[in-house]
């Protein structure tokens, strides 16, 4: 990918930024607080109350896994605010947190004294804030990991872990219409949409898992086939018309979709986008078909493709039977080529989680899927003297 | 529950490898140049195979790696694979066949995997095998005069510290310390004989927890984790006595280092056998002069601080040098090469990175690098001087394997 290409421009920016600079030594060293900008704004840390903003769920269960020492079954945290490796030092809703180390935390004290988190930053400002190194910590969008690399952001991205894929809405005519789903999957260039709408930064997916987890993917195409994807459209009776929703919120699906619907026009599929509102979750679905974002909740194959499966068997009509506790590689395929070939959930691409980091946190390693932010575990390098 | 049931996974290699019988590939073993775990991962895809198929089928073959690199070449594993399926009464012939078979080396977060794609006139079958990981073997160092590196030991258990304690002419005694443990193997001639584990009580956890093994004789020692002290006798049974270790003391040759409890550090506070104290910074790990270096005054004494710096000592408050591209790990080795005051010292980065191992002499307040560094494949995290002062006990972590391994440094004087 070329961001490899952006890190070592970015580690060759941050190695003349620090000369002359002493160089620290390779053993964590304790203290200091680390910056974090998030641009989620969190109005409650109340472990049970609820939001319908995603970035502020996102961000709120971050901030619950550096409170809480454990977590319920079910995925809730549990037991008291401050077990974990931090404890709430300072609280202003809506626009900073501070956190202090928990002393007496059992897996050990984290090495930094505090995380200040500011809120509500838009990309620009944290993207501002790391160059000029007024920030330690900041989740970038993915598509905008190029331009930071130029920038000189030290850039650490994960593994592929979140899932951009088409969801089509149970109930809707041609949502049932097996060629018309098959047709408007096949239509997809996907490869496209990682070059240029990903900037690189992402893959195409073809599966439900991505190949460093199961090894699997590669047996899924994910090359376009307008020409199939014609065909098939052509034997669909009537005039049908696509409508694919996205998150109004979300610059990101909006540029997908648009992109899915010139791909669309490209086979003859008649399709337009529209603009879904925040809050209307729970409200009937208005659109035939809808670009949603799914993060993986595990590493492992088999717990990823169940949590996918308990968030859209629901909605997209998916076969909701769990998968066994221990079900072999097969199984696991099995499961997914089922739905895959139900052409229900269309993958697109995979996106990783990609940061911006300053020069100075080290020891710094991007969570795999279903982990935290890992900033217990880092550290700060001393300013020079 | 035996603690010898966790995961560690002991491989004696190196310093160690005199006692074990060198096992050549037998002829046997030749004929098929495939590692085991291939061999056995082909032997149940065969086995998967063949019973999708059903029996006496003729099959054509195609394999190819969608990995990153597999360590095996693909005309082998076709070779073996084919040699299966024809004892299972199948046969290769080239296509077009009754059952196209597409069997792809891939990768995924368990390692290497094998997958066929079984083509039959209705429908395709996917079988799935993944490939057991094996213990790697490290590189081990050829004899280019220099720092040597032997690998003795690798687990997949976090490991603070090693030794290795020899008691009479055939036996001799290992001892590991975990986080949370404390083991011992006792061999003779080779062969070990007994084993036995005593947990350890953590006192003021911390995320980077510090330990160290001295060895009184062979079949006591003393093991010190953060705060805590523990005194162990093997006779044979392990028996530990573990204690909050009053005043911190780590007993370092002639002198005592004091360590800060809930910390990965040493307070400063340096005491000498006739109870006078030295107050230098906070320090990672320390050197100073061992006993016989030629024109070295004892008062000398190299600290890595906190804060990151090398800084050397002479008989007052003040640093009187300070050295760049130090990591947080020194010691003080007698190496028979040279008559100076020789300092092994890690390398700079983080935990995240691979690290190295230089030899420095210090003369004149200066630190000269002495030949080339020892590359390491993972982060060091500890580095220790061993029993005979001539050599360094390490303790890293392999970035590729993920596990930990203890080796022991040394320095040729071939140049």
């Amino acid at each position: 990918m070329k961001l490899r290409l952006f890190l070592l421009v970015a580690a060759i920016s941050v190695a003349l930024a620090s000369a002359g600079r002493v160089q620290t030594s390779q053993r964590p060293r304790y203290g200091g607080t680390v910056r974090a900008e998030i641009g989620a704004v969190i109005h409650s840390l109340d472990p049970l109350g609820t939001t319908s903003d995603p970035e502020e769920a996102a961000a709120k269960d971050e901030i619950g896994a550096l409170l809480y020492d454990q977590r319920s079954a079910d995925g809730a945290f549990s037991g008291v605010a401050g077990s974990g490796a931090f404890h709430i030092a300072q609280w202003e809703s809506g626009k900073r947190l501070t956190l202090a180390a928990n002393e007496n935390y059992r897996g050990g004290r984290a090495f930094v004294d505090a995380v200040e988190i500011e809120m509500g930053r838009s990309v620009k400002d944290r993207l501002l804030d790391l160059e000029v190194g007024t920030a330690d910590f900041a989740e970038i969008p993915p598509e905008g990991a190029r331009r930071a690399g130029e920038a000189g952001v030290r850039v650490s991205a994960s593994e592929a872990e979140e899932l951009v894929a088409l969801s089509f809405s149970s109930g809707h005519p041609i949502g049932e219409d097996a060629h018309a789903r098959e047709a408007l999957s096949r239509s997809i260039d996907r490869a496209a949409i990682v070059n240029f709408i990903l900037q690189k930064e992402g893959e195409p997916a073809g599966g439900l898992l991505p190949q460093w987890s199961n090894g699997t993917a590669f047996l899924f195409p994910t090359a376009n086939d307008a020409a199939g994807a014609k065909q098939l459209w052509s034997q669909i009776p009537g005039s049908p018309r696509i409508v694919l929703g996205y998150d109004s919120r979300d610059s990101l699906e909006q540029a997908i979709a648009e992109r899915i619907a010139l791909n669309a026009r490209d086979a003859g599929i008649t399709l337009s986008t529209e603009a879904v509102p925040a809050g209307a979750a729970g409200s009937p679905e208005p659109s035939d078909v809808r670009l949603i974002r799914l993060r993986m909740k595990s590493a492992r194959p088999r717990d990823a493709l169940a949590g996918f499966i308990t968030a859209l068997a629901p909605a997209a009509g998916l076969d909701p039977t769990p998968l066994p506790a221990a079900a072999s590689p097969e199984q696991i395929f099995g499961r997914e080529r089922d739905i895959v070939s139900s052409y229900r959930l269309v993958p697109v691409v995979w996106l990783p989680r990609v940061f911006g980091l300053s020069a100075r946190l080290r020891d710094w390693k991007a969570p795999a899927a279903g982990e935290g932010w890992p900033l217990a575990d880092v550290w700060l390098e001393q300013e020079s003297q | 529950m035996s603690p010898f049931r966790r995961t560690v996974s002991p491989v004696l290699l190196g310093a160690f490898a005199f006692f074990l019988c060198a096992v050549e590939p037998s002829g046997a073993q030749v004929s098929n140049p495939l590692p085991h775990a291939w061999n056995e991962a082909v032997y149940a895809l065969a086995q998967k195979t063949a019973g999708v198929l059903g029996p006496g089928r003729a099959f054509s073959l195609e394999v190819n790696d969608v990995s990153t690199g597999a360590p095996v070449e693909l005309a082998d594993l076709r070779h073996a694979f084919e040699e299966d399926m024809l004892l299972r009464g199948m046969r290769p012939v080239a296509a077009p066949a009754d059952a196209p078979i597409q069997i792809s080396i891939s990768r995924s977060l368990m390692g290497f995997t094998l997958i066929a794609e079984i083509h039959r006139a209705d429908s395709q079958q996917v079988a799935i095998v993944p490939v057991a990981a094996e213990d790697s073997v490290p590189h081990q160092p050829g004899p280019e005069p220099g720092l040597q590196r032997k690998v003795v030991w690798q687990q997949a258990a976090p490991l603070l510290d090693f030794d290795q304690v020899p008691g009479d002419s055939t036996r001799v005694f290992w001892y590991l310390l975990e986080s949370d443990h404390l083991l011992v193997y006792e061999f003779d001639g080779g062969q070990r004989v007994l084993e036995d584990a005593r947990p350890i009580p953590i006192r003021n956890a911390t995320r980077d927890l510090r330990g160290w093994i001295q060895a009184v004789d062979a079949t006591h020692v003393s093991a010190f984790i953060g705060g805590t002290r523990c005194d162990v006798t093997w006779n044979p049974a392990l028996e530990t006595e573990c204690r909050e270790n009053t005043g911190q003391q780590w007993p370092m040759g002639p002198v005592s280092w004091t360590f800060t409890p809930g910390r990965n550090h040493f307070s400063g506070t340096v005491t000498f056998a006739s109870s006078l104290l030295a107050k230098f910074p906070p320090f990672y790990s320390s050197a100073s002069p061992l006993p016989g270096t030629s024109g070295q005054g004892p008062s000398l004494r190299v600290v890595v601080g906190v804060d990151g710096r090398a800084q050397l000592f002479q008989s007052g408050p003040d640093p009187v040098a300070t050295f760049d591209g130090w990591g947080s790990e020194i010691v003080s080795i007698s190496s028979g090469c040279g008559n100076g005051w020789q300092v092994l010292a890690t390398g700079t980065g983080d935990w995240t990175q691979k690290d190295q191992i230089q030899l420095y002499e210090l003369r004149d307040a200066k630190a000269i690098a002495i030949g080339q560094s020892l590359d390491l494949p993972g982060p060091t995290l500890a580095l220790w001087p061993a029993d005979d002062g001539k050599s360094a006990r390490v303790i890293s972590r392999n970035i590729e394997s993920g596990l930990y391994e203890a080796s022991t440094v040394s320095i040729s004087c071939g140049n």
